[in-house]
């Protein structure tokens, strides 16, 4: 079966979706050693496929598996990676706020890829996708190094450098079975909006998507200072920045505007909706943001998608309502263009 | 002869055992007497811990702070904490703080950290140190919906914060002001200008030593600026700054301070320093500089660090000092 992506204004999402009850139990048994790894699949399975339904019915064009396996996007490559350690008693934690804390990974040794991670749930969510096309998701080798300690490598630099070579395997695994929609998520580079961070990245990010010239490269940003990483991110080695507006209440338009993103050439992956709000946007506030980026943007470059992962929401009926806004708001812009009948 | 201390900044990673012992209070499943009472053994145990390790200087370990501005939350009039969100990253820390909001003057009606310095002092078997924050980056770090004015809403704050230093000075050995704001490149030089003026007239009657501890950035651009601090020593994040530069800085400005604070160790990160290489480079710095005391510190505060990493990483900070010590008698 095979699907047309509009040629403007494609809807896309930039990955998780709320955690649906069956993968929560599945994780839960499984990691208590109560239910076998067959039934352990079956039920990530169901997970993904119900997040791949969800997504097709919101009417979304190039969907995810809805990331229904992982715990989060750190610990769970460093758990399927060698040279991370990753703590499971509480003396380990680390504190993030308050009195919660998470699992920080430690770098021990030289990192190495075993096998593939995310390739089982891409398959999974590309067999119920109607062919729709599913993107390909990973944690970015910048994010990976700075979301973790390292007691290994002698600075920052050569692990980013070490984790790029091989979250590089990992991407080729995805495209070789026929991934075209790469997306590398690096949320910690706008924390660090420097010259050095951002020359590492860049580095980084050629070594990750070496070889895949015929396949979308998308590298996701969010959260933190991402206007400050402009213009120098603008000759990145990818084709579509997948940015989030809405948490920034449209300032990074500025940036868009100031440094002439559209004469770079670049996609733009456009954040409509708030993934920290429960609140479901009106059609006509999707429309407006639309048409905002359209006063820099040519529709055929811009992709419109949530500010980020939809996780966060907890709550998959708010996350299918936004995502269903989305996309009527957008099909509706669609039309008033003359793109649509 | 210059006195070399192993100390840290403050902050301790919370012990499993209190993390458990808040939640539980947190749910409703245990009153605040046994919260108590096992915070209190909590806090005697990371005492203990510090002073075994090797720590010359040491805190309560803070742990009951949720973050640097929340103990004051609930003895400050005019400022609330929203009961949901309002969490922002601490500078570029994989940790977040609440915001504060500031809904009418601010005045402290007690102190807020004497409790713990008290029971502390009495136990401690080395020196002991308070840290509070400092006015500049408290008055960065809320939601200002009543001064609408830094220069009143500064002030205010220092005030407060002095009150809270009347109380902790017959404690302890030294109070130490922590102000990342001053070197953070993104804060107005007239902020930081007017933070100094408050710090003056915070510590300017406070009887023990004070340090002004700085971190996450250089504070090279703002040097000379430091130096109008009529404090008793200065702090230093030197894990990011290059210890060439550093002592450029100091030979070329001076160091007017009886007390240094050099943050060596890396409190983010768990790999342990190599000793002898740290020495020697701390040793080349109090070479150029005269000062009375040396303070061989962390960067930053302890309590990002996980729990179980915690005795090694004070261990080799004890480890470096030792060995400074030992270059500084061979001369």
């Amino acid at each position: 079966m095979s699907y047309k992506v509009p040629k403007i204004l494609p809807t896309t999402v930039v990955g998780s979706y709320p955690k649906f009850p069956i993968a929560k139990e599945a994780l839960k048994k499984y990691y208590k050693g109560e239910i076998s790894k067959e039934e352990f699949e079956r039920m990530i399975k169901e997970a993904i496929r119900l997040a791949v339904e969800d997504q097709i019915n919101a009417g979304v064009d190039i969907i995810s598996d809805g990331e229904q396996r992982r715990e989060d996007m750190e610990v769970y490559f460093a758990e399927r990676m060698e040279g991370f350690v990753v703590g499971n008693n509480p003396e380990d934690w680390v504190r993030i706020f308050d009195n919660v804390h998470y699992r920080k990974p430690v770098v021990v040794d030289k990192i190495r890829w075993k096998e593939p991670m995310t390739l089982i749930d891409w398959k999974y969510a590309t067999e119920f996708s109607q062919g729709r096309p599913v993107k390909a998701i990973i944690t970015g080798p910048y994010t990976m190094a700075d979301w973790a300690f390292n007691e290994y490598y002698k600075d920052r630099n050569e692990l980013i450098i070490d984790l790029a070579k091989e979250l590089h395997k990992e991407l080729k695994a995805l495209y070789d079975a026929g991934a075209r929609y790469l997306q590398v998520d690096e949320p910690a580079l706008s924390t660090h909006p420097y010259k050095e961070d951002i020359d590492i990245a860049r580095e980084a990010l050629k070594i990750v998507f070496q070889g895949m010239e015929d396949a979308k490269k998308i590298v996701h940003i969010c959260h933190g200072r991402v206007d400050k990483l402009f213009p120098d991110i603008l000759d990145y080695p990818v084709d579509q920045f997948d940015l989030e507006f809405v948490n920034n209440n449209f300032e990074l338009l500025k940036v868009i505007k100031e440094y002439d993103y559209a004469s770079s050439g670049k996609e733009l992956g456009y954040g409509v909706i708030d993934i920290h709000s429960k609140k479901v946007e009106s059609k006509d506030f999707v429309k407006n943001a639309i048409y905002k980026v359209l006063e820099f943007m040519p529709p055929e470059k811009v992709y419109v998608k949530p500010d980020c992962g939809l996780k966060i929401l907890g709550d998959r009926d708010i996350a299918f309502k936004k995502l269903k806004v989305m996309v009527e708001a957008t099909k509706e812009v669609r039309k008033e263009l003359g793109y649509e009948g | 002869m210059i006195r070399i201390l192993a100390s840290h900044p403050g902050g301790y990673p919370r012990p499993p055992e209190l993390r458990k012992a808040i939640d539980s209070y947190n749910a409703g499943k245990i009153i605040f007497v046994s919260l108590h009472r096992i915070w209190r053994n909590t806090m005697m145990k990371v005492i203990r811990e510090q002073s075994e390790e090797g720590l010359d200087v040491l805190t309560t370990g803070h742990l009951l702070w949720d973050d640097i501005f929340r103990p004051f939350n609930k003895v400050w009039e005019g400022i609330e904490i929203p009961e949901v969100g309002n969490y922002y990253r601490f500078y570029e820390l994989n940790f977040y703080y609440k915001r504060v909001k500031v809904k009418a003057p601010i005045v402290p009606k007690r102190p807020a950290t004497v409790h713990e310095h008290e029971i502390a002092s009495k136990v401690v078997p080395r020196l002991l140190k308070a840290d509070l924050p400092g006015p500049l980056t408290f008055a960065l770090h809320v939601e200002d919906d009543y001064y609408n004015d830094m220069d009143a809403l500064m002030s205010d704050i220092s005030k407060a914060l002095a009150y809270e230093i009347s109380y902790l000075a017959p404690l302890v050995d030294y109070i130490q002001i922590e102000e990342p704001a001053l070197v953070d490149p993104e804060v107005k030089p007239e902020f930081k200008e007017m933070g100094i003026e408050y710090l003056n007239l915070m510590l300017r009657d406070v009887p023990i030593p004070t340090i002004v501890k700085t971190y996450f950035k250089p504070a090279e651009d703002v040097y000379e600026l430091l130096l109008d601090l009529d404090a008793d020593g200065l702090g230093f994040d030197l894990t990011v700054w290059n210890i060439d530069e550093f002592k450029a800085i100091l030979i070329e400005n001076g160091y007017p301070y009886d007390i240094i604070d050099l943050g060596a160790t890396d409190a983010l990160n768990v790999k342990l320093e190599p000793i002898e290489e740290m020495a020697s480079k701390l040793y080349s710095i109090i070479d150029e500089i005269g000062v009375a005391e040396a303070h061989i510190s962390a960067n930053y505060r302890y309590d990002v660090l996980p729990y179980s990493y915690i005795r090694k990483k004070m261990r080799r900070l004890a480890e470096i000092t030792f060995k400074l010590r030992e270059l500084v008698e061979e001369g």
